[in-house]
């Protein structure tokens, strides 16, 4: 069965830090007698219902018997393993990597904003891809209404929150003025303002703009807030009254507005300067009435005038706290610093009924403006999106220098944690595994340790998948990691008696102990049936039979064999002798062994086996008559022995004399 | 991404991806397979041709999903035996072939199976063996597997046509047609083996190694016009060079990619054109037509034969050891590029990030 | 965290004494009171096979655990009959193309030493050789070796350690080098606190070729139910879970200056963690395999999970407990498939991950999100230059290659 149990899970707006969930296992028996956990793989567990016992308990059926009892195969799961998700998995590795090439420096750089905007470029694609996917009539995939929602809600969040941030510590020196872009992040997550105004822009190009559309000034009001003074002159001029002396005097002040570039030339002193001879001018135009005629106007440029009075007709046009706090500081303090956006920051969520009203999204654009990184990566960290952001985030500010703080607290870098954590959530995964490496990698020793102990765990399943988890050990260096691997695909083929391709993982594993196993296992074969059964392999062992001293015996068996095989009797009698001199032979072959040498012995050419070697060969024989007679039931052993022992002493005895009639050869 | 490569990202890592190629024209379609899913699929795409599209429209045409259909295992090879008939195989030791639906033939383009030869490959204890490679000829088809056996069939009949059940006791990792009747196998152990299918013995007509070190033989081509040169990666990423007519000692062994090489390819239509990707996730592009055409330019093509020398630069080694250029097709990316396929002058990669890519505009 | 679930009916039918995962988490051992080990597989459906039954005692089984998959397929048992065994799976030929050979589970060997119940049974560190270590209940530990690790059917007694203690649980430390000589750690259940620490330490030296009792960990006096090491990831201390009176994470340093023989304390050991959240008697510990999150399962009924934040520091993240209110409807199925399947193998019902309802699968979900009113602009035009990979420039690379 596939279920998943649900959770009562608090809220994790309560306490975050201290949120434990409780998951409800549906099995009457655990309820009644308790239960136990196991872990298994990598991020698998099993339950099931346990009551202990122990040796003073009777051994004797538990109360429940008879009854049914049921193991329950958890195994972790995680958005990130949705199919349209895991897009965003594998693109933002890529960026992962390419951030991981950086040093680390405080510097505002274009590399680090580039890598910083590829990411919420990613996370936005995602966020497309969920709304898309509906649609997609191709693919069998399909998601629920309320998963999209739930997915998209994460990663809007998720995306909204990397951007401001991106702006505070990415994208910005410390001291520069961020003004420009916090009207930039404003008007991108809040585009309805823009929108209306360019459905009224879009129509008759004439006065009388008011009449027909009746959110005319909330338009208006909105763009000014957002610092769209174009847009908001050119619906003016399409009031009504445009060509009235207090809309022209609105006009001039509009226009003459200083803007603040960063690249703009003037230093942030010269700027305040012109902005305060600016604002004092609007100020004393409102105060002397200028624009009294004009109700709604007059609350414009009382905006544009920074009027603390006007901060409420400000609010009634903004959804949240920080709409509020761009707009207010866009009129009153247009060369803000990072470090004091705090306190305004705070004013304006006061507006808004301070912290008590604050949802996690507020308490993190809080935190942001704060500077509070660690509460930032916290509280990301317990969103639903299996740390994916938390992750990714705390690893690039590493990279832009901004994690330095409290560092004397950490045992390590603060993103290595949250880097590891990551990185066994995706090596839990069954195809996801090979991203999870790359994360891993880039943890120091811990991340190693967390491979080396991961990678052997990696199901089995192809030879091919074998090869390539082979291979990211191999490459990282993990020589006992690899040996380990191939000797389990090593036994693995023991047990679907592929022995031949044992041997071979046997050599890769570099397991002298296996190759031993493995060679007697087909000598002992060959002495049952007179054949072998990987023939092709035991031919062309080469140098790797040096690995264990059976093995070594068993190649250069087979190469007897084979010279004998082509005719080539005279290299076979040497390397026959030189197998019996070498003591490589196992006791269970000698007889085998010795049998081999009998048409040596019968054969016509007298010179294959001198009397040297033939003693050396009826040496053995005898030691071998010796173990026989110990033991009962040798009966056709020793007959093949007598057989053997008169071949030898009728070479030894045509040898001697060869050799002494013809001396010259044996020198 | 530059303009010549356009990325479509899957949820799934693809192990194999080939062209549905059309006579004389650009191919529009192509077919991807996974791999390591916990349900695997065999993906139809759509892929427009440039000539159809405005310059403009064309920036923002990726590969598209036109058709899905769930796959039992791993995709362990795909290939082509007519223009719209593909085989396909598993790691569960299975081998079907497919058919291609275009939109002429059913309401939207689907695949259709119209042959399956289940348990090809599978171990005596029953446990299903992944089959690694299929080679074609004309009719005639050839798998092998990690069990070591070798069966052969042929596209118009569900039966086996025949089996050589321990044809290699290390398991058979790439295979390809030298002639209609002889079939070249590589294994785990980079043991190369040519098989006289003609001869009723279940044994090899000869053996040679890849490599002195025992590396792994990875995948396996012959030329296109020369079909006595052939060429075979490595899993040390080597590139090894024989000419059978000779003898069966390499040519050359080239130092080529750092990790396995996955596939290669010669350029159907130009041959002087050879593609590699690799475990390490590069993509290259191995140009010898300059090679070729300085050679052609010294002496006659005849006269060099006479001479004993080699026009084709593949099989002088100097030649290809000091002269060879090789260009990376895109940046190296961080995983596996496990597959390829060439059409005229664009090719298609799939790879382990769970991306597929199309480059476009091929020097050739 | 979030979780996906297979329940299975393991056919026991009785209280399952132990479960245990093979290195993978593929195979499944349960044991019994009735006697019986089984042993279930999963394929590649995830669905769980029951593959081998079998009565692998004259007594109730305590306890069953997997060798390392380099040593094949191998189980050890212990039970109240007082014996422990090793277990090798053999698999046969099939008959026919693709059909399954019969599998077979045999005794390798029956060790016999104990005179009392065999109350733990556990596979040394792989890279020590092919060890199992037994505890009992009238204090014995007995170390046994497979010199020949390709032959299970010889086993010698390597060492038996008295430590006058009646001994519930043991655990290899899975770290060693030359500055961690092979370890492992008992525990004891005598509910006399006079009797002094219920965790001992035991370490084998090189050079005396012994192993011997080399600390005992200070403060924990009550009975002591089970025990666990953490693996290692590269640090230089050992990590200890303790299930006694309350749950009890350690650390362990081994402290360079002393000299074994002097008998001062070899570890400088503190408790990193202490919880009595389960306000009973805890019963089990498992560490999942990075040992980051300890399992604990008390008399309480429940499960805690404990995690270590940044700041290293434990806390409970998830607790898990039976519900017989849901059991109709969710644990209904297998139930009833148990019924009908009472023949020798069975299988979970392999319904799919995404064929089931659709709002199982949603409710769960727990957000801190609002559901988000999109107001952004995401088409693919206004990407900020998102691209999968860094640009390629067209040919870079061009290069010459040696021979080799």
């Amino acid at each position: 069965m596939v279920k998943r149990f649900s959770s009562e899970g608090k809220d994790a707006k309560e306490d975050p830090s201290s949120s434990s969930q409780t998951i409800l296992i549906p099995d009457e028996l655990c309820e009644k007698a308790g239960l136990t956990l196991q872990w298994s793989g990598i991020g698998e567990l099993g339950i099931h219902a346990f009551k202990h016992v122990d040796k003073l308990s009777i051994d004797n059926p538990s109360e429940f018997a008879p009854t049914d009892t049921f193991v329950h195969n958890l195994r972790t799961d995680s958005i990130l393993f949705e199919p349209v998700i895991r897009k965003l998995v594998n693109e933002s590795n890529g960026t992962f990597l390419a951030v991981q090439k950086l040093t680390p420096s405080t510097s505002a750089r274009s590399e680090t904003l580039a890598l910083s905007r590829q990411y919420r470029s990613i996370v936005r694609a995602c966020i497309e891809n969920l709304q898309i996917s509906e649609l997609d009539k191709n693919t069998t995939y399909k998601l629920t209404p309320q998963q999209r929602q739930h997915y998209v809600a994460i990663f809007y969040n998720i995306e909204f929150i990397w951007h401001l941030c991106e702006i505070l510590f990415v994208d910005s020196v410390p001291g520069a003025v961020v003004l420009p872009h916090l009207l930039d992040w404003i008007r991108f997550h809040f585009p309805d303002t823009e929108r209306a105004a360019g459905q009224i822009l879009t129509g008759p190009l004439e006065t009388g703009a008011e009449l027909r559309n009746s959110d005319y000034w909330d338009v208006v009001i909105g763009l000014i807030m957002q610092g769209s003074l174009e847009p908001a002159r050119a619906l003016l001029r399409l009031h009504s009254n445009a060509d009235s002396e207090c809309f022209l005097q609105a006009e001039s002040l509009l226009k003459t507005l200083p803007v603040f570039k960063v690249y703009g030339g003037l230093s942030t002193a010269e700027f305040r300067t012109r902005w305060h001879t600016w604002q004092t001018n609007v100020s004393t135009k409102v105060e002397s009435g200028v624009f009294t005629s004009e109700k709604n106007l007059n609350t414009v440029m009382k905006i544009i005038s920074g009027d603390e009075s006007s901060v409420n007709d400000m609010k009634s046009h903004c959804e949240t706290w920080y709409q509020l706090l761009v707009a207010m500081l866009l009129y009153k303090e247009p060369t803000v610093k990072t470090f004091e956006l705090n306190r305004y920051a705070t004013s304006c969520m006061g507006y808004f009924g301070g912290p008590e009203r604050m949802k996690v999204l507020d308490e993190i654009i809080m935190d942001l403006f704060e500077c509070n990184i660690l509460e930032v990566i916290k509280k990301l960290h317990l969103s639903s999106d299996s740390g994916w952001a938390a992750t990714h985030l705390t690893n690039l500010l590493h990279y832009c220098g901004r994690l330095n703080i409290d560092s004397q607290a950490y045992d390590s870098r603060l993103d290595e944690n949250l880097l590891i954590e990551y990185g066994c959530l995706l090596m839990s995964h069954n195809s996801l595994w090979q991203v999870g490496v790359t994360y891993l990698d880039h943890c120091g020793p811990q991340g190693r340790a967390c491979l080396e102990l991961l990678l052997p765990r990696l199901k089995p399943g192809s030879e091919s998948r074998t090869l390539k988890i082979i291979q990211i050990a191999a490459e990282r260096d993990m020589p006992n990691t690899v040996n380990s691997i191939c000797k389990v695909q090593g036994m693995r083929c023991l047990q679907r008696k592929r022995i031949g391709q044992a041997l071979c993982w046997a050599l890769k594993s570099q397991d002298p102990g296996f190759a031993t196993h493995l060679a007697d296992k087909l000598l002992l074969e060959y002495t049952k049936g007179g054949t072998f059964n990987c023939l092709d392999l035991l031919d062309n062992l080469g140098s790797c039979m040096l690995i264990s001293d059976r093995l070594t015996f068993l190649g250069k068996y087979c190469e007897f064999q084979q010279l004998f095989r082509n005719g080539a009797t005279r290299e076979a009698a040497v390397l026959l002798t030189s197998l019996f001199t070498s003591k490589l032979c196992p006791k269970y072959f000698t007889l085998s062994l010795l049998m081999d040498s009998l048409p040596l012995l019968e054969s016509t050419d007298v010179t294959l086996l001198s009397a040297e070697d033939t003693s050396n060969l009826l040496s053995c024989l005898e030691e071998l008559a010796d173990d026989c007679a110990s033991s009962a039931n040798q009966a056709a052993v020793m007959d093949k022995i007598k057989l053997i022992r008169l071949a030898m002493n009728k070479n030894l005895a045509k040898s001697l004399i060869f050799e002494a009639c013809h001396p010259q050869i044996l020198d | 991404m530059g303009d010549n490569v356009h990325g479509a990202f899957l949820s799934q890592k693809i192990g194999k991806v080939r062209w549905k190629t059309e006579f004389g024209v650009d191919a529009e379609t192509f077919v991807t397979g996974s791999w390591d899913n916990e349900e695997n699929q065999l993906i139809l795409w759509y892929y427009p041709p440039l000539s159809e599209l405005q310059e403009e429209e064309y920036l923002d045409a990726y590969p598209q999903v036109v058709y899905e259909q769930q796959f039992e295992g791993d995709v362990t090879e795909l290939k082509f035996v007519t223009n719209n008939k593909f085989l396909v195989s598993s790691s569960f030791g299975r081998v079907q072939l497919f058919d291609i639906l275009d939109r002429t033939q059913a309401a939207k383009a689907k695949l259709r199976e119209v042959i399956t030869w289940d348990t090809c490959h599978y171990f005596k204890t029953g446990e299903r063996s992944s089959c690694t490679g299929i080679a074609t000829f004309e009719e005639d088809v050839a798998t092998i597997g990690e069990d070591g056996r070798i069966n052969l069939l042929s596209l118009h009949s569900e039966r086996l046509v025949r089996v050589i059940d321990e044809a290699d006791t290390s398991s058979l990792r790439c295979t390809c047609f030298l002639k209609h009747n002889e079939l070249l196998t590589g294994n785990l152990r980079g043991h190369m083996k040519i098989w006289d299918l003609r001869s009723h013995e279940d044994k090899p007509e000869s053996t040679f190694m890849l490599s002195g070190d025992q590396i792994g033989a990875t995948c396996v081509i012959h030329h296109p016009t020369q079909r006595h040169l052939v060429l075979a990666g490595g899993e040390d990423g080597a590139l090894t060079v024989w000419d059978l007519r000779h003898n069966t000692f390499p040519v050359t062994v080239l130092t080529a990619h750092s990790q396995s090489v996955s596939e290669l390819q010669f350029h159907p239509d130009r041959p002087e054109h050879l593609f590699t990707c690799s475990a390490n996730g590069e993509i290259w592009h191995w140009n010898t037509s300059s090679i070729s055409r300085n050679s052609a330019i010294g002496s006659a093509s005849d006269m060099s034969v006479i001479a004993g020398i080699e026009d084709n630069p593949w099989l002088n080694p100097d030649v290809a050891k000091n002269r060879m250029e090789v260009y990376a097709l895109m940046p190296a990316i961080s995983q596996p590029i496990n597959s390829f396929d060439l059409n005229r002058t664009r090719l298609v990669c799939g790879c382990d990030n769970e991306a597929v890519y199309v480059i476009k505009n091929l020097m050739l | 965290m979030l979780f996906e679930a297979h329940s299975i009916n393991a056919e026991h039918k009785d209280l399952i004494h132990d479960v245990a995962y093979d290195f993978y988490g593929q195979r499944m051992a349960t044991c019994s009171s009735d006697q019986f080990v089984k042993v279930w597989d999963q394929d590649e459906h995830e669905t769980w096979n029951l593959t081998a039954t079998w009565k692998a005692h004259s007594g109730s089984v305590w306890k069953v655990t997997w060798a390392h998959p380099e040593f094949g397929q191998v189980l050890a048992t212990c039970s109240f009959d007082r014996t422990a065994a090793v277990w090798e799976e053999i698999v046969g030929e099939g008959t026919a193309p693709g059909e399954r050979g019969m599998r077979h589970w045999v005794r390798r060997t029956n060790l016999v030493d104990s005179r009392t119940s065999v109350t733990d049974v556990k596979f040394g560190p792989k890279a020590l050789g092919l060890l199992l270590a037994t505890c009992s209940a009238d204090g014995v530990i007995r170390i046994y070796e497979a010199p020949d690790v390709m032959n299970l059917s010889q086993w010698t007694l390597q060492h038996e350690l008295s430590s006058k203690l009646s001994l519930s649980c043991l655990t290899w430390n899975p770290s060693f080098s030359r500055q961690h000589p092979p370890m492992l750690a008992v525990g004891s259940d005598e509910a006399n606190q006079s009797l002094g620490s219920k965790v001992l330490i035991y370490e084998y030296n090189e050079n005396s070729r012994r192993w011997a009792k080399t600390d005992s960990v200070p403060g924990v006096t009550d009975a002591v139910h089970d025990i666990s090491f953490a693996p290692n990831l590269g640090r230089s201390f050992h990590m200890l879970a303790i299930a006694t009176k309350d749950v009890r994470i350690l650390t362990m340093k081994p402290r360079q200056d002393v000299v074994v023989q002097s008998g001062q304390p070899r570890f400088d050991i503190q408790t990193v963690a202490q919880f009595e959240d389960h306000y009973c008697t805890v019963w089990r510990v498992s560490w999942n395999v990075t040992g980051t999150i300890l399992a604990s399962s008390g008399d309480d009924g429940c499960v805690r999970l404990w995690k270590c934040n940044q700041m290293n520091s434990w806390k409970c993240v998830s607790v898990l407990k039976g519900d017989g209110t849901q059991a109709c409807t969710i644990s209904g199925a297998p139930t009833a498939q148990g019924t009908t399947s009472s023949a020798q193998t069975s299988s979970s019902a392999p319904s799919r991950k995404f064929a089931e309802s659709a709002i199982e699968k949603s409710a769960p979900l727990t957000s801190m999100w609002q559901p988000a009113v999109i107001k952004g602009r995401f088409t693919k035009r206004t990407w900020i230059g998102a691209e999968p990979a860094p640009p390629p420039s067209a040919i870079d690379k061009s290069k010459s290659y040696a021979r080799k």
